[in-house]
């Protein structure tokens, strides 16, 4: 039931992160992987599941980065086949969507998430600040920086072009 | 004078165009909108299904060992919260849960009494334990139904019964599986028939997830079929125990359209979206009286 719930979030997740498909859907399901492994743990400790979870994605990630620097990435064993569409997205958006992505990677951790939770899940302050394991406030604040930032990283790649 | 309303909430009106756009929040508006109006790539069905395949997996590896070593405990534990509960609320609560439905102040307390019965019964007993629960699941919709509410969460345990149902039946011996499997195929024609019935007279918001329990029962069926074929066909001496999970994720509306405009995204009953914060009922997945359809579901409105 929750993997139904958080398994696309959590995929755009990892794509905001690493950039690419194939990657992405690995670390996603490393994630749910982890998540069975520590549901024991899990029910002892309390924290919200969405904080949970996406703590459990970001440690993920940072395992990424640091196994990325010591050798060349491999995929998992469950590998895509070759034929596989991979996510779906239009040719039509595909452009303003990449753009956006660059643009959001380049923001901090905290300001890209409070991107994704509130403007592509579209989840409301009270369901952000619990994912993200802040008062809403602090999520208010936050959410006031990212969009100002990610304005101006908009706005730079936007002249760069020019 | 009026006290000034603070940035995020003049964000969220403009954004939901209940007022223009101040001149302060304006950036922010316009970068909003534009993460709004891109794209929201979305893992394609199959590989929603092979992660939770996967993610079954390795639960059913995790269980093996606690059937040997905590199993035991585990339901001297259930039955000792169970004799706890009936010297604490005496019967009555029990008692009064068993015709209670999804949504009801005393469900919770019919499934707990279920949970625990199933940790207290055998696992070559447990598939008929399930086959019996996933009947009481139909039936919850069936009585919903009859007073005009189509519920998310009725939809979902039914697909939920269908899958544990499933998944124990694997773990039987071979020639107990046949029977277990026919079993499976009979209730998920009744599953279908009765969903079917339900489906002719819900409203449009229930529509999507009507059909999706549909297919979920539909697939609980296609696998029991195919399950006794390959039981057939194999010589009685090579008979074994099934390993595979075989109940892929049940393919959701949503996970199948790619991306949904801004403003007009609508979780479709029957997903399955538990919020962050494990909230129970998400938001744009209540429930849906007979008659009317959801609202639409824009602006900042905790959508999981």
């Amino acid at each position: 039931m929750l993997y139904r719930a958080y398994v696309q979030p959590i995929y755009r997740y990892m794509l905001l992160r690493v950039g690419d498909p194939a990657q992405a859907e690995d670390l996603a399901a490393e994630v749910f992987l982890r998540v069975v492994d520590g549901m024991p743990r899990y029910q002892r400790r309390g924290l919200p599941f969405g904080a949970w979870l996406f703590r459990i994605a970001r440690d993920r990630v940072t395992d990424h980065y640091r196994r990325a620097a010591r050798r060349p990435t491999s995929r998992l064993d469950d590998t895509l086949p070759a034929d596989d569409p991979g996510p779906h997205w239009s040719a039509e958006t595909a452009e303003t969507h990449e753009e956006l992505y660059a643009a959001m990677r380049q923001l901090t951790d905290e300001q890209r998430e409070v991107i994704q939770f509130r403007f592509i899940e579209e989840w409301s302050l009270e369901t952000t600040a619990r994912a993200m394991n802040k008062s809403v406030n602090a999520v208010k604040a936050l959410q006031h920086r990212a969009l100002n930032a990610l304005h101006r990283k908009m706005k730079e790649a936007n002249s760069g072009r020019r | 004078m009026s006290e000034r309303k603070p940035n995020s909430e003049r964000l969220s009106e403009a954004l939901d165009n209940r007022r223009p756009a101040d001149d302060d929040v304006r950036n922010e508006l316009e970068t909003a909108r534009a993460v709004r109006r891109a794209a929201r790539p979305e893992l394609a069905e199959a590989s929603v299904g092979r992660i939770h395949r996967r993610a079954l997996a390795r639960l059913r590896q995790n269980r093996r060992p606690q059937r040997f070593s905590g199993g035991l405990a585990l339901r001297w534990a259930a039955a000792l919260i169970i004799v706890a509960l009936l010297i604490a609320a005496g019967t009555g609560t029990v008692a009064a849960s068993s015709g209670s439905l999804p949504g009801e102040p005393l469900y919770p307390v019919k499934r707990f009494a279920e949970q625990a019965q199933l940790a207290l019964t055998p696992a070559s007993a447990r598939p008929s334990l399930h086959l019996k629960f996933a009947e009481k699941r139909l039936d919850e919709i069936e009585k919903l139904a009859a007073a005009g509410l189509i519920r998310t969460e009725a939809l979902d345990n039914l697909a939920a019964e269908t899958e544990a149902l499933l998944a124990e039946t694997q773990s039987l011996p071979a020639d107990k599986q046949a029977e277990i499997y026919s079993a499976i195929i009979s209730l998920t024609e009744h599953q279908q028939s009765v969903l079917e019935r339900v489906r002719a007279r819900a409203p449009a918001a229930a529509q999507a997830g009507l059909a999706h329990a549909q297919e979920a029962s539909a697939k609980g069926k296609k696998i029991a079929l195919e399950a006794i074929q390959k039981i057939k066909s194999t010589p009685p001496g090579q008979l074994k125990k099934t390993s595979e999970p075989s109940l892929a994720a049940p393919s959701t509306p949503q996970a199948a359209s790619t991306h949904e405009p801004p403003g007009k995204q609508h979780t479709p009953p029957g997903q399955v979206k538990t919020p962050p914060g494990q909230q129970s009922t998400p938001p744009g997945k209540q429930d849906t009286p007979a008659g009317q359809g959801h609202g639409n579901n824009s602006g900042s409105k905790g959508k999981p």
